[in-house]
């Protein structure tokens, strides 16, 4: 299945939503992952279901780079490309 | 010492407190003021530095080297890791060194202690890890490392690494206070700022 880049953020503001408990539509590009409430365990639950809905490996030191939503939707639209 | 375990012999003035009913080998050096409670084992070829505390039913066995201030909780195995001052494993947490694991040898008898090759653990100064994780053979834990509960590591972790899952998977960084620290890498709970190194991170100065 291919994914396109507009529903890599959709993908990604929905996770972020069912993890944090806030509504997708409110998390916007500029939205910190810490502003979420995301600790580690939240960080982890967000690696695994990227992983499974994606279908793509996404390497920790990549994750840890990440800080805001753009830079995860950044993330996930590179790796489509690259793919 | 700081970093590297120098343990000391039981010959102190401060002696180690060991539990009725844990068995000591009487070749196995202890260190002052390490006590060692109910129902632990520690073998003839172990090393165990000063002020330890070893909880119930801890198994430390086959020439395993413990430094100085280290806490092992409730039922931890520790099978010839080297674990370096101020390392804590939560209770249920096994220290693995046989990276090619069979009872048995190729012609079918029963593997002994020359059969196969150790491969220890080795955790480092302050690192700490989470109750009933299994660290496999051959990973070193850097510097106030933090493992998740239920972990388990087939991955060397840097210092102030945090890793947490199965496969374990770094999410973060931890603070020597042991909170995690955020995007710029500085704890919330305490202040510290560290800087990012190739073996992981450091105070900065």
């Amino acid at each position: 299945m291919i994914i396109q880049a507009t529903d890599q953020q959709t993908v990604a503001r929905q996770i972020l939503g069912e993890i944090s408990g806030r509504a997708a539509d409110s998390i916007i590009a500029s939205t910190r992952l810490s502003d979420l409430g995301l600790d580690s365990l939240g960080r982890l639950t967000l690696a695994v279901l990227l992983e499974e809905r994606t279908g793509r490996p996404i390497p920790d030191h990549e994750l840890l780079s990440v800080q805001t939503v753009d830079d995860l939707e950044r993330l996930l639209t590179s790796s489509e490309r690259s793919a | 010492m700081t970093e590297k375990p120098t343990p000391t012999t039981s010959r102190t003035s401060d002696p180690p407190f060991i539990a009725e009913s844990a068995e000591v080998a009487p070749a196995a050096r202890i260190g002052a003021r390490t006590r060692i409670w109910h129902h632990s084992q520690v073998d003839a070829d172990v090393r165990i530095g000063e002020d330890c505390v070893l909880g119930k039913g801890v198994h430390v066995a086959s020439a395993a080297v413990i430094g100085n201030l280290v806490k092992i909780q409730d039922g931890c195995g520790v099978f010839g890791a080297t674990l370096e001052d101020g390392v804590m494993l939560a209770p249920g947490v096994y220290l693995l060194e046989d990276p090619a694991p069979r009872a048995v040898n190729p012609s079918g008898h029963l593997k002994g202690r020359n059969d196969w090759r150790r491969e220890p653990v080795t955790i480092r100064y302050g690192a700490t890890i989470g109750a009933n994780s299994v660290i496999a053979p051959g990973v070193t834990i850097g510097r106030y490392a933090l493992v998740g509960i239920g972990s388990v590591v087939g991955h060397d972790v840097p210092d102030h690494g945090l890793v947490m899952g199965n496969p374990a998977r770094q999410l973060g960084w931890s603070c020597m206070c042991g909170h995690r620290l955020n995007d710029n890498l500085t704890c919330p709970t305490c202040g510290r700022l560290y800087h990012q190194r190739p073996y992981g991170l450091s105070l900065a100065t």
